[in-house]
C-alpha cells in the first residue's frame, strides 16, 4: 500500500487513476455520506477541483485506489474561508503559503475490509503519512482542515491532534470542526511506526507506473 | 503520452485559462473536433433562464429557444432523469419519442446535428446541466462511442460545468453582446470570484485600485 500524488497538470497521463478517485468520492460522498455535491455518473466534482488542487491518492499492492485527499493552496479560494467560515468563531481564515488545506479525505471501508483486520487502521495512518510527506515537500508546516467531531477522535488516536480554531457546530447532520494538523518529523515517524512502514509513503505518478 | 491523454491535458489546461463564454466556447469546440465530433453545446437549466453556451449554428440555438424547444428536446429530458452518458440518434437507433419530438430530431438534422453523446450533470439542489457533442455522420454507432469515450468526455463535461459555474458572471454565448459590462469589468468580477482581492485583482489587471473595487 502506498500514495501517489496527482497534480493537475499530470491529469491526463493519469486519467485512470484520476477517473478512479472520482469514482472513489462518489461512492463514498454521494452514495454512502448522501452530501449535495455535484455528480455525474459515476463521478463527484465540485468547484474546489477546478483550482489547480494535488491528489494524494492510496493504492492497494493492486493498483486501485482505496482512499484520497484533496490539497489546495490556502492562498486562493479555500473551502474554510468560502464555504465553512462560520467555523472560524470570527478569526480570519489562514492565507498562508505555509498552510496546506485539506478536505474529501476518505478511505472506502467496504474494499479495505475485505483484506486483514487492522488494515483500515493502516490505510488511513498511510495517508496520514502522505499528507505529511507532501507538507514537508510543499515547503508548508501544516495543513488547515475542516471535518466533524469523529474524524477529529480518530486523528488524536493516531497521535496527530487537530488543534482546533474554534467550537464544534452543527452542519447538516454532522457535528463540524475546523482546526490545523502541525507537521513534524517527529509526529511523522510515530505515524509510520504505527503504519508498519519504513519510510515514504508517497510517490509521483510517473514512479508508481514505472515500478507496476 | 497518448493522443487520448494529450487531448485531455490540453483541455484541463485551456480550461483554467477561460474568462468569458467566447474562450469557453473556444476550448470546448477544440476538444469536440479533436474527438472526431463536430458541434459542442453545454445547456445549464437552472430555474426559467436556461443558459447555453455552444458551437451550434446560432440560427438553430435562436430557433431552438423561441419554439421552447428545451422543454421537448428528448436529449434534454432523458438527461434530467438518467446519470450515465448516453448516446442518441445515430446508425441503426430507432425513432424515439412522439410525432412532435421526431419533427424536432427531423429539424436539428438540416441544421447538422444528427447524433451525439451527452453527459447528464446533477448540481444538487435540483439544478441540472448537460454537456453534448454532436456530428452529423451519418455512419456514426453512438453506442461505441459511448463506450470509447466515456471516461474522458464525463469528465471534461464535469469540468467545463465547474469552471462555468465559479464564474457567475459568465453570460451565455448569445446574450454576450447585450452586456453591459467592459471586459475589463468582467475580467475583474472572474478575480473576485475566485477569491482575490482588488489589490491583487488590480495587479492582475495591470489597473489602479480604483477601477477595480467591486461592492460585495
Amino acid at each position: 500500500m502506498h500514495a501517489i500524488a496527482l497534480h493537475t497538470s499530470q491529469f491526463g497521463r493519469h486519467l485512470e487513476l484520476l477517473a478512479a478517485m472520482y469514482r472513489l468520492r462518489r461512492r463514498v460522498f454521494k452514495d454512502r455520506l448522501d452530501w449535495s455535491v455535484s455528480v455525474s455518473g459515476e463521478f463527484e466534482l465540485d468547484l474546489y477541483d477546478i483550482l489547480g488542487p494535488t491528489y494524494l491518492i492510496l493504492v492497494a499492492d493492486a493498483g486501485e485506489p482505496i482512499g484520497s485527499v484533496r490539497l489546495l493552496p490556502t492562498t486562493g479560494p479555500t473551502m474554510l474561508a468560502d464555504t465553512f467560515s462560520v467555523l472560524l468563531g470570527g478569526t480570519p481564515a489562514p492565507r498562508d503559503e505555509r498552510v496546506l488545506e485539506s478536505s474529501r479525505f476518505c478511505v472506502d471501508t467496504r474494499l479495505v475490509a475485505e483484506q486483514a483486520a487492522n488494515s483500515l487502521n493502516r490505510a488511513t495512518f498511510i495517508l496520514f503519512a502522505a499528507m505529511m510527506e507532501a507538507v514537508r515537500g510543499a515547503r508548508a508546516d501544516s495543513i488547515v482542515t475542516v471535518t466533524d467531531t469523529r474524524m477529529e477522535r480518530i486523528l488524536r488516536r493516531a497521535g496527530w491532534p487537530l488543534r482546533r480554531i474554534a467550537a464544534p457546530q452543527q452542519v447538516g447532520s454532522t457535528m463540524a470542526v475546523a482546526g490545523f494538523l502541525d507537521m513534524s518529523e517527529h509526529t511523522l515517524h510515530r505515524m509510520y511506526k504505527q503504519a508498519d512502514v519504513n519510510g515514504p509513503v508517497l510517490v509521483s505518478p510517473d514512479l508508481a507506473n514505472a515500478a507496476a | 503520452m497518448s493522443p487520448v491523454e494529450s487531448i485531455f491535458q490540453e483541455f484541463i489546461d485551456a480550461i483554467q485559462t477561460a474568462t468569458n463564454a467566447d474562450e469557453f466556447e473556444r476550448v470546448a469546440a477544440r476538444l469536440t473536433q479533436r474527438l472526431g465530433f463536430q458541434r459542442f453545446a453545454y445547456l445549464r437549466l437552472t430555474g426559467d433562464t436556461p443558459m447555453l453556451i455552444s458551437s451550434y449554428p446560432k440560427s438553430w440555438t435562436s430557433r431552438y429557444f423561441q419554439l421552447g424547444y428545451q422543454k421537448l428536446d428528448p436529449v434534454v429530458r432523458r438527461a434530467r432523469v438518467e446519470h450515465a452518458l448516453f448516446g442518441w440518434g445515430g446508425e441503426g437507433s430507432a425513432p424515439v419519442g412522439n410525432r412532435e419530438q421526431r419533427r424536432f430530431f427531423d429539424d436539428a438534422v438540416t441544421f447538422g446535428i444528427r447524433s451525439g453523446i451527452t453527459v447528464p450533470i446533477r448540481g444538487g439542489f435540483g439544478r441540472m446541466a448537460a454537456f453534448t457533442l454532436a456530428t452529423d455522420d451519418r455512419d456514426v454507432h453512438t453506442e461505441r462511442l459511448v463506450a470509447d469515450w466515456k471516461d474522458l468526455v464525463q469528465l471534461a463535461g464535469l469540468y467545463f460545468h465547474s469552471h462555468v459555474a465559479s464564474r457567475p458572471e459568465v453570460p451565455s454565448t448569445d446574450k454576450i453582446a447585450g452586456s453591459v459590462l467592459t471586459r475589463r469589468e468582467r475580467q475583474c468580477l472572474a478575480w473576485a470570484a475566485q477569491g482575490r482581492t482588488v489589490a491583487d485583482i488590480a495587479v492582475l489587471v495591470q489597473i489602479a485600485d480604483a477601477h477595480c473595487s467591486l461592492s460585495p
